[in-house]
């Protein structure tokens, strides 16, 4: 980047200015004054050496009349006393040289005397001068002298000397006045300047930085811009921020609605088993054999006159004892079959409440960290998918290599897995019954502060256009989907300090989501590992 | 150069036709005198009063000075030449040639000149030492002249500073 006068500092660029403004001034001045003095110094000169002449002719007049050269080179003689006189010559009327004199000694008389006209002429550095020699109003010859022009130069340096001297006074002057001057334009650009970056940098009020100053000129007129500037900067902040704050409370209330639909999403993944507990419990109540045991009731009843010779002789009492073994133990199986149910019911109910309260304290920090096993979430969720894995026939593979404890928050944990693995199962191809459905959730370390929960099936796939449109929210290729599931479960992890990834070679090879989660400073700790099929 | 070469040559053909003479040039150099000396005013009738050269004796130079002032005019005078036979005649000139012939009797015509505003002028060398005012005399062929500058004081004339520069200046010998 070349140099630019505008990016002086306003300080030097004013400097500059008067110093520039001075000097030109000075140097025409200058100038114009050393023509008039260059011309007034060689009309001196000529009216110098013109007097000389005029005094040689006058004093010639005698030694032309008598003829007496002697005399006349003598008159000529007084020339030395003027060193810058060269040469001299006094011609008689009708053009001989009568006698001459040179500074330098040569006798003969310069060429260019001789052609010389009544007059002056400048040339080459040689002033010559012709005057008339007349007495008694006749003509009695010319006298012509040249004179070099040192005199003239030797003043004209002199003079550049001192203007020289002069130029470096003025200029000192100049740049110490500039100096002094400038702060009365500077200053009040410099505290706008400086208003102005703290105006830039600072949060607070800006109307507080207004720069006080009263001047009628255009510097003032800059600063109540400026002042105005800031009093409109303040009062659109002020409506800035009000804006901001009704357009948190109008997030807030959107970000409600997406946890609501969230929660209503995890909970319906939940409720999904629920409902399959249910009906199996129902099943299995409207198939009881416990009606078997009214009959048994029943036919004990109407026997009830001659109940021992009943149950001793009749061909039924003698069988009943072992009827009623069966049905006891049929009962019992039934009473484990629908314990079973309901605990898984219970568990089900358990998570959902939990969602459900977590969502309603809606603190994002509010979470309950704990150290947990990572393969026990893992088989959680796999546990809260059974159903819907053996309804659409889809194999689960468990691949679970030894990684430390994690401290989070269990239930989001769960709650993005649980996704993962639904998703998976939603994934798988129905188009081709030749295709395989299988899910395989691998736990793996990665680095030595982070665990990877890998979800793998071999679904549709995603087409690499997708990849990160799939954690957008409303982004959804399922015809039932809403588009958050993955959304809520990117941010949760990226809230928890992990993050969450997908990958695929592309439609129908499949896709792999990856959930990344940090060790806890914590779990450093209490370093235990632990067995892959705990 | 064609020109300068032109005028030396036309210079040199005047010099040859009118190679002066000793006798011109000293009728020149009486005129020249005219020129270079004042008299008191009260020695003109008028402004254009003649200048009279009065020729005391005879002298050869009287013809070579009327040829000469023939030509001239000094001041806005003419010049005019009278032939005198006695001094008392020349007191009224302007100038006063003492001829050749008067060579012996030059202290008794300065001394009936005293006192008037009359230039005398000899060719007899020691006229200006006798009381005269100018005399020639040669130096090395060349034609000078001596002044005696205290008898033209006496005189009432001024002569010009330059003149007394070129001439070789004498005082009267022998006392009055």
């Amino acid at each position: 980047m070349h140099w630019r006068f505008g990016d002086l500092s306003i300080q030097r660029q004013l400097t500059a200015f008067g110093l520039l403004a001075s000097l030109g001034s000075l140097l025409v001045a200058g100038a114009a004054l050393l023509a008039f003095e260059l011309r007034s110094l060689s009309q001196a000169m000529v009216d110098e050496l013109a007097r000389t002449a005029s005094v040689i002719a006058a004093n010639a007049t005698v030694a032309i009349s008598f003829d007496n050269a002697a005399d006349a080179r003598e008159i000529l003689a007084t020339l030395r006393t003027q060193p810058h006189v060269e040469s001299g010559c006094i011609f008689r009327f009708g053009g001989d040289a009568f006698a001459c004199y040179d500074r330098d000694g040569d006798a003969t008389a310069p060429a260019p005397l001789a052609s010389a006209a009544d007059g002056h002429q400048w040339a080459d550095g040689h002033l010559t001068l012709a005057l008339g020699i007349v007495h008694d109003g006749k003509r009695l010859g010319t006298i012509v002298v040249r004179s070099d022009t040192g005199a003239l130069h030797g003043l004209v340096r002199q003079y550049l000397a001192v203007v020289g001297l002069v130029f470096l006074a003025a200029a000192g002057v100049a740049v110490w006045l500039s100096a002094r001057l400038q702060r009365f334009l500077s200053a009040p650009i410099l505290r706008l300047v400086d208003a102005m970056s703290r105006v830039s940098t600072t949060e607070r009020r800006r109307l507080d930085d207004a720069v006080d100053l009263e001047r009628a000129d255009e510097i003032g007129l800059l600063v109540r811009g400026f002042n105005d500037m800031l009093a409109e900067i303040d009062r659109r902040d002020a409506e800035l921020h009000r804006t901001h704050q009704e357009l948190v409370v109008t997030s807030r209330h959107a970000g409600m609605s997406e946890v609501a639909t969230d929660v209503l999403h995890n909970v319906g993944n939940v409720l999904n088993s629920v409902n399959v507990s249910c009906s199996l419990v129902a099943d299995r109540l409207r198939e009881s054999k416990l009606a078997r045991l009214t009959r048994v009731v029943e036919l004990l009843r109407a026997h009830e006159s001659d109940l021992p010779t009943f149950v001793a002789e009749s061909r039924e009492g003698k069988l009943l004892p072992r009827y009623l073994q069966l049905l006891a133990d049929q009962l019992l199986d039934e009473r484990q079959t629908m314990l079973a149910e309901v605990g898984a019911l219970t568990k089900n109910i358990d998570h959902i409440k939990v969602i459900v309260s977590q969502q309603q304290s809606y603190a994002r920090t509010a979470g309950m960290r704990e150290m947990v096993t990572v393969a026990q979430i893992v088989d959680d969720a796999l546990q809260l998918n059974l159903t819907s894995l053996t309804r659409h026939k889809v194999k689960a593979e468990r691949d679970f290599a030894p990684v430390p404890r994690i401290c989070v928050d269990r239930h989001r944990v769960l709650q993005i897995v649980v996704n993962l693995v639904s998703n998976a199962i939603q994934a798988m191809r129905d188009d081709d019954p030749t295709a395989e459905r299988r899910v395989t959730i691998t736990i793996e370390p990665r680095g030595t502060d982070s665990v990877a929960i890998v979800v793998r099936d071999t679904g549709v796939g995603i087409s690499s256009e997708n990849l990160t449109n799939v954690f957008r929210h409303g982004f959804t290729t399922k015809a039932q989907g809403h588009g958050f599931g993955l959304h809520s479960a990117a941010l949760a992890a990226k809230e928890m300090g992990g993050t969450l990834t997908a990958e695929s070679d592309g439609p129908n090879t499949g896709a792999t989501f990856t959930l990344e989660l940090p060790i806890d400073d914590r779990a450093a700790i209490a370093s235990e590992t632990e067995g892959a099929a705990a | 150069m064609l020109a300068v070469l032109l005028a030396s040559l036309a210079s040199g053909v005047a010099l040859a036709a009118d190679a002066p003479t000793v006798a011109q040039v000293k009728a020149t150099f009486i005129v020249r005198f005219v020129q270079f000396v004042e008299w008191p005013a009260s020695a003109f009738k008028s402004a254009d009063d003649a200048i009279v050269i009065a020729v005391l004796g005879d002298d050869p130079l009287a013809a070579d000075v009327e040829k000469t002032i023939a030509s001239e005019r000094v001041n806005g005078r003419a010049l005019q030449l009278r032939h005198v036979t006695s001094p008392d005649d020349a007191r009224r000139a302007h100038v006063v040639l003492v001829g050749r012939s008067e060579a012996a009797r030059v202290p008794a015509i300065v001394a009936a000149l005293r006192g008037a505003a009359v230039l005398s002028v000899s060719d007899v060398e020691s006229f200006a030492r006798q009381g005269g005012m100018i005399a020639f005399f040669a130096e090395n062929d060349r034609i000078r002249f001596d002044i005696n500058q205290k008898e033209a004081e006496h005189a009432g004339l001024v002569v010009n500073s330059r003149l007394l520069n070129l001439a070789r200046i004498v005082g009267t010998e022998g006392g009055q």
